[in-house]
């Protein structure tokens, strides 16, 4: 039966795994221990393990400690880096800072989840450096994207496009922009959560739900700008025919305003107090949808100023994030 | 394409349904750890070092897939018996459908004449 050698050959490999465990948490380890120590009680009764040879044979089934640690550890190697591993409430609120938090809180919603994601061991740094940088990137994408549709539309009202402006529509682009990059970043961090558990994968099914509302807010968003740009476009026809310059500037488009929607007299003022990034907004829109879009307001929007939302609708026609399905069978290890 | 890669999808294929396997085991009753690794191996190539499946079991409790309980047999120690949850059995069936899907998928595309 089982020798004093073969004895040694199975406490040996019970030390080799309990020292391997080391790194899972203490009741895990005992767990795992407890329960290779049963089967190797088993597995020795079963094959009847007389000789060495038997106990090895035995042993080598199991498999080499390490490996079961490994697996433990879901394939992560032992010593290796598993900063990635696991996802919480945190990382749920980043993420749902970074895509919402700066529609309520302008600014700080975006900053809080940007420092949270920064914080959080859940991504890699060039994961966070992507999803964090999108804001820079789009500030510096959409005025040069200004400048070349001011360039285009403007001969001849050149200066009415850029006006006091590069400064000043900086300022709104950027602002604009980190709204919208916040939701591509946390689309493109959500996708990049590395889920293991099905708690984490409940997680990140509220995260793809609260996305989507929000991309289907914003679709919304978009096809209101475009119905609007049509209607404006219509009063545009008109007031071109009346010999109007139509769209490079808000002055002139506002000016061409009582011509085509005499209705709406009276809030020429405003228009004319308008900071020049809406004239710019009219153009650019006008080149995103192939199509003079001409006066900055239809009736009724009159209450504040529209280059906001039309900033909005014409970076949500640029190409949007992708999402990633992720299938844990086949992802590499 | 390199002579290890076939295998390489083969076990990652593997250890996507190892956990469900394991489930599928226990919903006609509980069973011991030994009990359900041997099940296990005596499937062809369904699993290479035994000692793996107790962290997967461990995994499967801590997300309440599974309960155990510490109880005598018939012959031998206390053994601590693993048993599918509600969770768990819904878990299985949600897979089941999936697998099904899958398994014709692929079986639409693969040329499967005269290998069988």
């Amino acid at each position: 039966m089982i020798t004093v050698d073969t004895e040694r050959l199975v406490e040996d490999y019970m030390r080799r795994l309990d020292a391997a465990a080391g790194v899972l948490p203490r009741e895990r380890r005992a767990e795992l221990v407890s329960e290779i120590r049963c089967h190797v009680a088993d597995a020795l009764r079963e094959a009847d393990a007389v000789d060495e040879a038997d106990v090895r044979n035995v042993l080598e089934r199991i498999g080499p400690p390490e490996e079961i640690v490994s697996a433990a550890l879901d394939g992560h190697p032992i010593a290796g880096d598993h900063r990635r591993t696991g996802f919480g409430t945190r990382e749920v609120a980043a993420v749902l800072l970074l895509g919402l938090g700066g529609f309520f809180f302008p600014f700080v919603g975006w900053f809080v989840g940007a420092v949270l994601v920064w914080i959080s061991g859940a991504w890699s740094t060039r994961d966070k450096l992507v999803a964090t940088a999108t804001p820079f990137v789009l500030g510096l994408v959409i005025p040069a994207l200004f400048v070349l549709a001011g360039a285009s539309s403007g001969s001849g009202d050149g200066e009415g496009a850029l006006g006091l402006g590069p400064f000043e529509l900086l300022t709104i682009t950027l602002a604009v922009a980190a709204v919208f990059s916040g939701v591509l970043g946390a689309i493109y961090l959500a996708a990049r959560l590395s889920v293991t558990t099905r708690a984490e994968h409940k997680r990140q099914h509220v995260l793809k739900i609260a996305l989507a509302i929000e991309l289907a807010g914003m679709v919304l968003i978009v096809l209101a700008g475009v119905v609007v740009a049509l209607m404006g476009s219509t009063g545009a026809d008109a007031a071109r025919q009346s010999g109007a310059i139509v769209g490079d500037s808000g002055r002139s488009a506002s000016a061409s305003r009582p011509i085509s929607r005499p209705s709406s007299s009276g809030t020429t003022q405003t228009a004319l107090t308008r900071p020049s990034g809406c004239s710019v907004s009219t153009s650019m829109v006008r080149m995103l949808i192939g199509r003079p879009v001409g006066a900055i307001t239809p009736s009724g929007v009159d209450s504040g100023p529209t280059c906001v939302p039309r900033i909005r609708n014409a970076i949500t026609v640029l190409p949007g994030a992708s999402t990633r399905s992720i299938n844990s069978w086949f992802s590499p290890s | 394409m390199e002579p290890g890669e076939t295998r390489n999808a083969l076990s990652q294929l593997r250890r996507g349904v190892l956990e469900y396997c394991v489930l599928a085991l226990l919903s006609d009753g509980e069973r011991y750890g030994f009990e359900l690794v041997r099940r296990l191996s005596d499937v062809d190539g369904m699993v290479t070092s035994e000692g793996t499946i107790y962290p997967l079991l461990s995994r499967l409790r801590r997300e309440a897939l599974v309960t155990t309980t510490w109880r005598e047999s018939e012959s031998g120690p206390p053994r601590r018996y693993y048993v599918l949850t509600d969770e768990g059995r819904r878990s299985l069936g949600e897979f089941t459908g999936d697998w099904v899907r899958f398994r014709d998928a692929v079986d639409s595309l693969l040329p499967l004449e005269g290998t069988r």
